[in-house]
C-alpha cells in the first residue's frame, strides 16, 4: 500500500487555491492513500475568519468539490465541519466521491499561541476506517501528543495511524515530535504516518518534517521547512 | 541553539510573509551594529539582494565613525543598494523648537526624535520602493522595552524579535557576520558614548539569563538567584512598565465586536475576500 505524505504550504483564506492544489495532487500522485495536513482547505490558522458563516460555508463547499474529484484513491483532507451550530476541526476520509469517515479533533490545544476552544467544539470518537484489508486510525495534531486516542484506535483494531497536523516550530520542537511518536510507538507498536503543514502564517512557522514512523524510528521523512510530496510503501 | 534550524525557520517566516502578502522588497536601516547586520543577512538571503534597500542614517557628531564604516562594509559585502541620509537637520528642528521652552527632559525627548526620524526615513523609502520595513529589535530589547515606541520598534516585520541578544550573536556567527560587528559593545548611539550595558545596568549575557528565568521558566524576582537583587528588580520593572511598547494604542471597548486586541483575531495573511 502506497501512502503519499502531501506536505503542502496552504495559504490562509485562499480556499480556491488550496482546493485546486489538493484536487490536482489527488489526481496526479501515484498512491493508494493521499494525506494532507490539518485544515488544508483553509490553511492553518484562519483564526476569527471561522466566526464568519460564509467562510465556513465556502470551506464546506470546497470540501464537496474535493469529494467529487475522488476516484478509487483514498484522500485524508483537513477542513472545518459544521454540525448544527458547532464547528469541528475535522479530517475527511474520502474515496469514490463519497465520505468514508469524518474525524473530529478530540484534543483542542488552548495554550501558548493556540486558542482552538475559541472556535471549535471537541470531538469524541476515535476514528478508524478500513481500506485494502487494513484498519487505519485517523487523528489530528494534538490527538497524537497524548496516549488516549491512539490507544482507543488500537482497541478498535487499528494497524496504522494517520495523523494530520499543523504543528508550529519552536526551538527543539522537531526532536519533541519525534519523541512523541516514539512514545506512541512504544505504547501501541502501531506504525504512524504523520503529515504536518509547512510554511509560515503571520510569523508562526510550520516546520513540515512529515514522517513515516515505524519500528521505533522515522523510516522516511519529508524535509523540514519545504514543500514536499513523499510516497512511502507501508506493507 | 540549533543555528541552522533556526535560520531555516526564520528564512521561511520572512519569505512566506512577503510572498503571501504580495510583497517582494524590503527596506532596512543599517547602524553597523549586531542586530541590523544579522537582520540584513537574513533578508538578503530570504528575498534576494536585489530586493533589499539599506539606509544608513548617521547622527553626525553622535554616530561613531566605526559604526558607519561597519554599516557600509556590510552593505557592500551583501551587495545591497544603500543610501546615506543624515538625520541632523530633522533633529535640529526639534532642538530649536525646544530652545525657548523650559522642560527638564529635553535630552530624552531628542533621543526619541532621533529614533522616530529614522523611522520616517525608512517608511519614506519603503513607499518609494513599494517595500516593507524590516524591524531589527531583538527579544532582549523587546523584553526590557529598550526601544523607542514608534521609532526603532516601528516596522512591518520583526525578523529577530524572538532571539535573545546572545542568540543573535550565535546566529550572526553562523551566518558569517564579520567578527568586528559581533564583538562590538551594543549601543543605541542616541547619546554619545553611552552603551546599552551602561543604560541597562548589566551586559546582555547577564540580563538574558535573568529574563529567560522570568519569561521562560516563570520564576519570580525572589526565585531568581545568583544575581544582584537590585538588577533583577530593575529588569523585571522595566519589563512591566514597558508592556505598552509591545502593543499598538490601547483601545477602549464599548461594543461586542471591537478591534480590541483581546477580541479581534484576524489573520494578516488572509486571501478570503468574502
Amino acid at each position: 500500500m502506497k501512502i503519499a505524505l502531501a506536505q503542502i504550504n496552504p495559504i490562509v483564506g485562499d480556499i480556491d487555491g488550496n482546493t485546486r492544489k489538493i484536487i490536482s495532487l489527488i489526481k496526479n500522485t501515484k498512491a493508494d492513500i493521499l494525506v494532507f495536513p490539518e485544515l488544508s482547505i483553509t490553511g492553518y490558522s484562519p483564526q476569527d475568519l471561522m466566526l464568519r458563516k460564509n467562510f465556513i460555508e465556502e470551506n464546506m463547499n470546497a470540501m464537496k468539490k474535493v469529494i467529487k474529484s475522488t476516484t478509487n484513491k483514498v484522500a485524508v483532507v483537513g477542513f472545518i465541519e459544521k454540525v448544527y451550530e458547532n464547528i469541528y476541526n475535522s479530517a475527511a476520509i474520502i474515496r469514490n466521491q463519497q465520505i468514508m469517515e469524518i474525524h473530529h479533533k478530540i484534543c483542542l490545544p488552548n495554550y501558548a499561541i493556540f486558542d482552538e476552544k475559541r472556535w471549535f467544539n471537541p470531538g469524541s470518537q476515535a476514528t478508524i476506517f478500513e481500506f485494502g484489508g487494513k484498519r487505519i486510525g485517523v487523528s489530528i495534531c494534538e490527538d497524537i501528543w497524548f496516549p488516549e486516542t491512539t490507544k482507543r484506535q488500537k482497541d478498535k483494531g487499528a494497524e496504522l495511524i494517520i495523523n494530520i497536523s499543523a504543528s508550529p516550530y519552536s526551538k527543539g520542537k522537531i526532536e519533541a515530535i519525534e519523541n512523541v511518536l516514539m512514545k506512541r510507538w512504544e505504547e501501541s507498536k502501531i506504525p504512524i504516518v504523520y503529515v504536518n503543514q509547512v510554511g509560515a502564517q503571520d510569523g508562526i512557522v510550520y516546520y513540515g518534517h512529515s514522517m513515516y514512523f515505524k519500528d521505533g524510528k522515522a523510516i522516511k521523512n519529508c524535509r523540514s521547512f519545504e514543500e514536499e510530496i513523499l510516497v512511502v510503501d507501508v506493507k | 541553539m540549533n543555528a541552522r534550524e533556526v535560520y531555516s525557520a526564520l528564512i521561511l517566516g520572512i519569505r512566506d510573509y512577503f510572498k503571501k502578502n504580495n510583497f517582494k522588497k524590503a527596506v532596512i536601516g543599517l547602524s553597523g551594529g549586531l542586530d541590523s547586520s544579522v537582520a540584513a543577512f537574513l533578508i538578503a538571503k530570504a528575498l534576494g539582494k536585489q530586493n533589499v534597500t539599506a539606509v544608513l542614517m548617521p547622527d553626525i557628531g553622535t554616530t561613531s565613525r566605526e559604526s558607519m564604516k561597519n554599516a557600509e562594509m556590510l552593505a557592500k559585502r551583501l551587495k545591497i543598494k544603500y543610501y546615506i541620509v543624515s538625520i541632523n537637520d530633522f533633529v535640529q528642528f526639534f532642538k530649536n523648537l525646544g530652545k525657548k521652552m523650559h522642560y527638564k527632559n529635553k535630552i530624552y525627548s531628542i533621543s526619541n526624535v532621533k529614533a522616530r526620524t529614522r523611522m520616517m526615513i525608512l517608511y519614506y523609502f519603503a513607499n518609494l520602493e513599494g517595500a516593507l520595513v524590516i524591524g531589527t529589535s531583538d527579544k532582549s530589547e523587546i523584553a526590557l522595552g529598550y526601544t523607542t515606541k514608534y521609532g526603532d520598534n516601528a516596522a512591518d516585520i520583526s525578523v529577530i524579535g524572538d532571539l535573545w541578544k546572545t542568540e543573535v550573536i550565535e546566529l550572526g556567527r553562523f551566518l558569517g557576520v564579520p567578527e568586528v560587528i559581533l564583538r562590538k559593545k551594543p549601543s543605541a548611539e542616541l547619546v554619545k558614548g553611552i552603551t546599552a550595558e551602561k543604560e541597562l545596568g548589566a551586559p546582555y549575557q547577564v540580563l538574558d539569563r535573568i529574563l529567560k528565568m522570568h519569561i521562560e521558566e516563570g520564576l519570580s524576582a525572589r526565585q531568581i538567584k545568583g544575581f544582584d537583587k537590585k538588577l533583577v528588580k530593575h529588569a523585571l520593572n522595566r519589563m512591566r512598565l514597558n508592556e505598552h511598547k509591545r502593543r499598538t494604542a490601547m483601545l477602549i471597548r464599548i461594543s461586542e465586536k471591537s478591534f480590541h486586541g483581546m477580541e479581534w483575531r484576524m489573520p494578516i495573511t488572509n486571501k478570503f475576500k468574502g
